[in-house]
């Protein structure tokens, strides 16, 4: 299970959250929407585990992360096959051929050999989407990721997603402006309210309870301040 | 660098004509006096030095300029601009064994080094046993003599040498780290002003004299060969001149005190209480020349190339007509 | 291109050393020896050192020192730059002391250090190590204040591991900023120590420099300055080789 309980968050002195709570559907796809600088950015990263809250707890589900930022967060230093090579485990096999899989789904298999400099902000964001799927997380945390890909691509996209969700049934939590974007994606459609934000209310909920055809996965529980 | 240094080599040469044109129009107007600049270190020999420079004289006006570094004295001397020159007898040797056309003229720096110690435990040289000792410049004439003298009493290698300028050793001194050092006048007696109790281990010219029989030398004046040849009376004249300095100063030191306490930085009280230490001679370098000779078998003994490798010819010594 | 730079380079830095050379010698010749000596008198007085027992007694002295200093540098530099890196507060508060520090000029801590450890070594060794401290502290504090915490945030949320993250982020990131300051410090590491022995040298390269310079022996005193800097450059050119990078050349 995964649960925002009770958070506060401050930030600069502006209080952003303020007793929120909210429990996102496990193996689903959850669309986050609200104005800009409502904190949406900071929920993803108190779920990740980067960011304290100044009150209340998250319970985030046992397993990999998988994370995928505003900016596409590539090692400068490596090539594109490199970047997702690396954080594979040395001794797994044949990971260069899930990295190869991974790239050319996404598009970029024809530049695994350059370097993140060499690329556009589009086959950036891609790489970082591969990079997300890459270590089968059972918790994807979406920040924008399409933002600044062209329509085509970002239909790709959208297709890739699904059929990734489809294949491992991560529980995703993914944050965009776009409502066209999140009718397409999500499973559950929310928008954060009030200033700071205290709640939220539901704009769509496509699927039922599905969290009940599912084992409670093991739970880890993180006591915050 | 290079460049700089071709465009000096291009001033020196331009110099050098415009210098032979000057001299010739000199030799024709012989009424007025010969301009002579005077280049001494802040040695004892800067008192009478700048005694002689008042004095006046038909023949030459004298002017007083300072080295502090062995490369400033080489820059002047290759220069030519500057016809005397005071240095330390080895460093005038070594310079005409490097084919500087350089004349020693007088010698005027006698003894005037010492080894003092400031521990009240030390009275003489066997008392230095295990200790350290503190000498101006390694591989220089106090070090080698030090050595030599050591040697004398065998116990050389019982002694630790340390090296440092002097600056530094007064310093040490005055902090306490270091207690022995061996020292020249004027240096010394602005330490022995500042101190309780200074023991002189050993004087290096009265050491000489019961070795040799006569006294020290260090250091001399030198004239460039070729200015020399063609102005013997201004060279003869600044001889006069020193002499006659000397003599004075050995009736009242006051007045060359007065002039030079300024140069050394020290007080003149301090200046005047060296200069009754310091032996004060004036001697043509041909009649000198067997003491020099002496003095330097001992550094070609020591150290071969403290003063080029050999002993100076014939040439080195300036002939008085 | 890259390949033929590099070529252009290595044939400019021939040429330039021809050039140089030939101008020394003709400049040379309007001079005697003991005020500037011929390129051909150097090397012959650079062959006769490098028969003596002496020559390579120094030069060893003269490395033990350098590296003593460079050791004392590196490793307290490298300590309290990751910490004041780290810790805006203690960097406000060191920064003016090792400013300080690096203003003095060497010669001055020279005299200084002459009075505080003795003219046996311990000086020389000191003032290598004031010389370079400044350039590791500032370095690596700089290197790390400018860690990517991004990619850091990024490594931690997919749990790669602290061996990992060294080896991927924070070798890499900070690698501009070590090549930097150890080609800066290993070159003027020879010309500090050597500096700081004419000084005050019982022994070592400086020492024997000294004593070369007051017999008037230009030659050697020239001889030695050649050995001293193309040590400085080939130090340099080893770190920079070591570590993979190119001498930034600001022109280019």
């Amino acid at each position: 299970m995964i649960r925002f309980d009770r958070l506060s968050v401050t930030y600069g002195g502006k209080s952003v959250f303020a007793n929120f709570s909210f429990q996102p559907a496990l193996h689903a796809i959850t669309c986050l929407m609200g104005r800009s600088g409502v904190g949406k950015t900071s929920l993803l990263r108190i779920a990740a585990g980067l960011q304290q809250p100044d009150d209340g707890c998250v319970i985030r589900p046992e397993g990999r992360v998988g994370y995928v930022f505003q900016e596409p967060r590539l090692l400068p230093w490596f090539t594109v096959e490199e970047n997702l090579m690396w954080l594979l485990p040395n001794r797994s096999v044949q990971r260069k051929a899930r990295v190869r899989a991974l790239l050319d789904a996404v598009g970029m298999g024809a530049e695994t050999a350059l370097y993140p400099a060499q690329l556009s902000g589009g086959m950036k964001q891609r790489v970082s989407l591969a990079r997300a799927f890459l270590m089968s997380p059972r918790f994807l945390l979406m920040d924008e990721p399409f933002q600044g890909l062209d329509k085509q691509t970002r239909m790709n996209m959208y297709g890739l997603l699904l059929s990734l969700w489809e294949a491992e049934k991560p529980t995703v939590l993914l944050v965009t402006h776009d409502l066209e974007e999140a009718r397409t994606l999500g499973h559950h459609i929310i928008k954060l309210t009030g200033s700071p934000v205290t709640g939220y209310t539901e704009l769509a909920n496509k699927r039922m309870n599905m969290e009940d055809e599912w084992n409670e996965p093991s739970i880890r529980t993180e006591q915050l301040a | 660098m290079t460049i700089w240094r071709s465009v000096c080599s291009l001033v020196v040469c331009m110099a050098v004509i415009s210098g032979c044109a000057s001299n010739a129009e000199q030799s024709v107007q012989q009424e007025e006096a010969i301009k002579v600049t005077v280049l001494t270190p802040k040695s004892p020999a800067l008192v009478s030095t700048m005694l002689a420079s008042t004095l006046n004289d038909e023949v030459v006006s004298m002017e007083v300029k300072t080295w502090d570094t062995i490369e400033q004295l080489l820059a002047v001397v290759q220069d030519g601009e500057i016809p005397f020159v005071i240095a330390p007898l080895n460093i005038g040797a070594n310079a005409y064994a490097q084919g500087l056309p350089l004349q020693l003229v007088d010698v005027n720096t006698w003894g005037a080094m010492y080894l003092i110690s400031l521990s009240p435990d030390v009275d003489e040289l066997a008392d230095l046993e295990g200790e350290a000792v503190y000498i101006p410049g390694r591989g220089g004439p106090p070090d080698l003599l030090t050595d030599y003298l050591l040697s004398k009493d065998q116990i050389s290698e019982e002694v630790e040498r340390v090296y440092a300028a002097v600056p530094e050793i007064m310093q040490l001194l005055a902090s306490g780290e270091a207690s022995h050092a061996v020292l020249p006048e004027p240096v010394l007696s602005g330490l022995r002003a500042q101190s309780d109790h200074l023991t002189e281990v050993l004087d290096y010219d009265a050491v000489w004299q019961q070795m040799f029989g006569g006294s020290l030398p260090q250091a001399g004046l030198f004239v460039q060969r070729e200015w020399a040849a063609q102005h013997p009376e201004a060279v003869q004249a600044v001889h006069a001149k020193y002499t006659e300095a000397v003599a004075r100063i050995e009736q009242d030191a006051a007045e060359a005190v007065q002039l030079s306490a300024e140069l050394f930085g020290m007080p003149e009280e301090v200046l005047t209480q060296a200069m009754q230490r310091l032996p004060l001679q004036v001697m043509q370098a041909s009649e000198a020349r067997a003491e020099v000779e002496q003095y330097f078998s001992i550094l070609l003994e020591a150290s071969p190339d403290s003063i080029g490798g050999q002993l100076p010819d014939e040439g080195f010594y300036y002939q008085f007509e | 291109m890259k390949a033929s730079t590099t070529n252009l380079n290595k044939r400019g830095y021939l040429y330039t050393g021809i050039g140089l050379v030939t101008v020394w010698g003709i400049v040379a010749i309007a001079y005697p020896a003991v005020v500037l000596p011929s390129p051909y008198e150097t090397l012959l007085a650079l062959l006769e050192l490098s028969r003596t027992a002496q020559f390579w007694h120094s030069l060893g002295v003269t490395f033990w020192r350098l590296t003593a200093g460079f050791g004392l540098a590196l490793v307290s530099g490298v300590l309290l730059g990751s910490l004041v890196g780290h810790k805006l507060v203690a960097y406000q508060l060191l920064r003016p002391a090792v400013l300080v520090v690096q203003a003095v000029p060497p010669v001055s801590w020279m005299l200084l250090a002459i009075l505080w450890f003795g003219v046996g070594g311990g000086a020389q060794i000191v003032v290598v190590f004031l010389a370079l401290f400044p350039i590791f502290f500032f370095h690596i504090a700089q290197a790390v204040r400018q860690l990517p915490t991004d990619l850091l945030e990024m490594a931690k949320v997919y749990e790669t591991g602290w061996i990992k993250t060294i080896r991927a982020i924070y070798v890499p990131a900070m690698k501009p900023y070590w090549i930097s300051a150890l080609a800066i410090t290993v070159g003027m590491g020879w010309k500090t120590i050597v500096m700081a022995e004419v000084i005050s040298g019982q022994t070592g390269v400086g020492a024997v420099m000294n004593t070369s310079r007051i017999y008037l022996q230009t030659d050697e005193v020239m001889a030695w300055s050649f050995v001293v800097a193309c040590l400085g450059v080939v130090s340099e050119a080893i770190v920079r080789k070591l570590s993979g990078g190119e001498r930034h050349d600001p022109i280019r």
